[in-house]
């Protein structure tokens, strides 16, 4: 398992890009899952 | 083959550490004229065949190919094979074409968790007009060098490869947990090529088996059919 922190603001660009790290870089959909959380602040 | 005017590219990663290997194949083993293109070139030049090869691109940091993936020469081999070229991985080049989306599936770690090195049989399917029994025989016996080559894909992928005769080579008895002993798969199109075991360390003769040649000339034939007629 990865863990990461990264700083930004949840805004539908912000998660954009998230979903694009984690599906094209940081996992491999064909045999892993990622997900994100926004801590409450 | 000399003169057959078949020109080959093979890919260097840094930790590419079988392009030597795939370069001895087509040139020594094949006779045809090889060269080299280095991971930052953006053009592949004419070639009529792309060799990505075995190794541990980017020290296999991340996934296996995962990091080769995003290197300039992959948008070059995405267009050379768009546009119908002929692209052979072999094992690290099978991990990094899966993980660029050129093949289906996925390879993880090998079910005994150990870097399997021997050389394995090798069951030939019919998988289309330039691999199939026909052509190489229905066994052929090569080498593999692997810690992640367990072979993945979801059932409806699965059924998908069955379907479209898209399994080059299964294991005769599987050694890393790949599933339906999966070895090399095409993609749909028929032009893209990826499997584990090592071709190209089985065409000289004090190689544990010669079967090397059989399978690169039958890639080959995918664009020129005469090739497959000559005896190895």
């Amino acid at each position: 398992m990865i863990e990461l922190e990264v700083e930004g603001s949840d805004t539908p660009k912000f998660r954009e890009q998230l979903d694009r790290l984690c599906r094209d870089l940081l996992s491999n959909p064909v045999i892993e899952d990622y997900h994100y959380d926004f801590p409450a602040t | 083959m000399k003169g057959a005017g078949i020109k080959i590219a093979v890919l260097q990663f840094p930790g590419s550490n079988c392009d030597q290997d795939a370069y001895q194949l087509f040139s020594a083993g094949l006779g045809l004229p090889t060269r080299y293109v280095w991971h930052k070139d953006t053009r592949l030049g004419d070639a009529d065949l792309v060799v990505v090869p075995g190794g541990f691109s980017y020290g296999d940091y991340l996934r296996c190919g995962a990091i080769a993936r995003f290197s300039p020469v992959m948008g070059a081999v995405r267009d050379y094979a768009s546009r119908g070229g002929v692209v052979l991985g072999i094992c690290n080049g099978f991990q990094i074409l899966c993980e660029a989306g050129l093949l289906p599936g996925a390879l993880i770690r090998n079910s005994s968790l150990e870097f399997r090195c021997l050389t394995c049989d090798l069951a030939v399917s019919d998988a289309g007009p330039a691999f199939n029994p026909g052509i190489l025989g229905k066994r052929v016996r090569l080498p593999i060098a692997h810690g992640e080559g367990n072979y993945r894909i979801d059932e409806a992928g699965r059924e998908r490869l069955e379907t479209n005769r898209q399994i080059l080579l299964r294991y005769v008895d599987n050694p890393n947990g790949s599933l339906g002993s999966i070895a090399g798969v095409r993609n749909e199109e028929g032009n893209v090529f990826g499997m584990m075991p090592h071709p190209d360390r089985a065409f000289e003769r004090f190689h544990p088996s010669m079967d090397g040649i059989k399978v690169a000339r039958a890639v080959l034939s995918l664009r020129f059919p005469e090739v497959s007629k000559k005896s190895a």
